[in-house]
């Protein structure tokens, strides 16, 4: 039994692991509307020695396993560009986008028009309204204005709302292109605060990331070191049984 | 190795910001440029353990789950059609846009291009074309004994002779607007080209709403604020710096785990 090495090693993966998500945090930096997130670690603890020998104290083994991610859904700073389809929302909420028929969420409010008028994300899929339906900007409509709950005019004509939706954290899962699924399904959000001319900027603070990712390293190195002990320590009884017989 | 392959697209990403930040930095000048700004999106997620899935046979749920995020991507670099300020000139064919409108301009493939840089110029027969020679698609010619132009906010182009008081109209210039002006493909030179994404030009008298208005003698300038982008730029930097860091403690780890033997 090699137990030592083998905790070791799920405390080593397992820190590959965090590095891949603090390199995620850190290249996303600066992508719109991106929530950070976080790894959380879990005992897993396994019995050692045969069950039902009384006489004998049973050992436990505990390992280190990646037991889930967690997302940090503070609210990212908000960056000022102008666009008069750039939407931001302030504290919870999110936007609806249709991708190939799926509903998903988002927060990253950088929204344009196609050649139809059809208001979509930058990778051209539809925005949706309260009532999970399109939204059509007409190409007359010159400035629109998005007031704060969402409605869309221009020249004092409603166009349309955008969908505001809130959903239980937990149950969201990241789809890429800054989207989630929610697996838990939403709730339409009537309280929301829409910024227009605004762009939520990812909540990834750098500094914290190159904290962690330094500790990360610290402990991969002393979980190395250990290894090499271990290794050593089977090296010498190796050669002192080999003496002694 | 995730960690360096998602650290490298994070510092291909900044790049890519320092290419777009550089652009228009030396745009700062040039007539009517509008400054491009590019957006990025986070990759797609591998789901090693969906969020909602089943943990026990009494059904309890995994709350978070764990997806592994595989970097960032631009998912745009998208150009915001934005009025920049008119800067008065006094040229009698420098021409500005008050609005959302571009001028059309025939390329010498018959094909059209459009532009929102009104400078232009009298070529030897009188055409009024851009500084590259392109002709106005409008095809307007200035009789060489024209003693004044003027032009009016809705496109009217009068000329006026030494033998009269009263102008002549000669022609009017139009302007196009479309759908989804982001999707119009840059060429180069200030010009636009059509494509599947903007929608087709939507030809539309000056004047009429949500076209814009035509002033003369005025040139728009270039929509690029400086101290904005070279902040941007700072930020890029520091953002490559990172990614290089991630990169390094990467190779430190591994190092580390070839150490051993």
């Amino acid at each position: 039994m090699d137990n030592a090495s083998y905790v070791n090693l799920s405390r080593q993966s397992g820190l590959m692991k965090e590095l891949n998500t603090i390199a995620n945090n850190i290249a996303n930096a600066n992508t719109v509307g991106y929530k950070k997130e976080g790894a959380i670690f879990s005992e897993y603890v396994a019995a050692v020695g045969s069950p039902g020998a009384a006489d004998t104290a049973r050992h436990s083994l505990s390992m280190g396993r990646l037991a889930a991610h967690s997302s940090n859904f503070s609210d990212g700073e908000m960056r000022s560009t102008g666009g008069s389809l750039d939407v931001a929302i302030q504290g919870e909420g999110f936007f609806l986008v249709d991708v190939d028929g799926q509903t998903q969420l988002t927060r990253a409010g950088h929204f344009m028009t196609n050649a139809d008028g059809l208001l979509i994300n930058p990778d051209g899929h539809a925005v949706l309204d309260a009532g999970e339906g399109e939204i059509q900007i007409p190409l007359e409509a010159d400035s629109i204005i998005i007031s704060q709950d969402g409605s869309l005019s221009a020249g004092g004509i409603e166009l349309g709302r955008l969908g505001l939706v809130t959903a239980n954290e937990t149950e969201l899962s990241r789809a890429g292109g800054n989207n989630w699924i929610s697996n838990g399904g939403f709730e339409p959000l009537e309280t929301g605060t829409i910024l227009q001319g605004y762009l939520e900027d990812s909540n990834v603070e750098p500094v914290s990331e190159i904290a962690r990712m330094i500790e990360v390293q610290r402990h991969y190195d002393a979980g190395q070191k250990l290894l090499e002990m271990e290794d050593e320590r089977i090296k010498q009884t190796i050669s002192t049984i080999r003496q002694v017989s | 190795m995730n960690a360096l392959k998602i650290a490298a697209t994070g510092m291909a990403a900044q790049q890519t910001r320092v290419d777009v930040i550089s652009n228009n930095i030396a745009n700062m000048s040039t007539t009517a440029y509008q400054p491009r700004v590019a957006e990025f999106a986070d990759l797609i997620y591998q789901q090693h353990l969906t969020p909602g899935s089943v943990s026990s046979q009494t059904g309890t749920i995994v709350p978070a789950g764990i997806q592994m995020g595989m970097g960032v991507r631009p998912s745009t670099v998208s150009v915001e059609i934005v009025q920049g300020a008119l800067n008065p000139t006094g040229g009698d064919l420098d021409l500005a846009i008050e609005g959302r409108g571009f001028f059309e301009i025939s390329l010498p493939s018959g094909e059209s291009a459009y532009t929102r840089d009104g400078k232009f110029y009298r070529d030897a027969e009188g055409l009024i074309v851009n500084s590259d020679g392109y002709a106005l698609a409008d095809n307007i010619t200035i009789p060489s004994d024209a003693r004044q132009i003027s032009i009016s906010l809705d496109g009217e182009v009068t000329a006026f002779f030494d033998n009269a008081t009263e102008g002549q109209s000669i022609g009017r210039i139009s302007m196009s607007v479309f759908a989804n002006a982001k999707g119009l493909e840059a060429m180069g030179g200030n010009l636009f080209r059509e494509t599947a994404g903007s929608g087709a030009p939507i030809i539309a008298e000056p004047g009429t709403e949500g076209v814009g208005t035509m002033r003369q003698k005025y040139l728009e300038d270039s929509g690029v604020d400086v101290v904005e982008e070279i902040s941007e730029l700072i930020e890029a930097q520091r953002g490559y710096e990172l990614n290089s860091k991630v990169i390094t403690a990467a190779d430190e780890m591994y190092s580390a785990t070839t150490r051993i033997r």
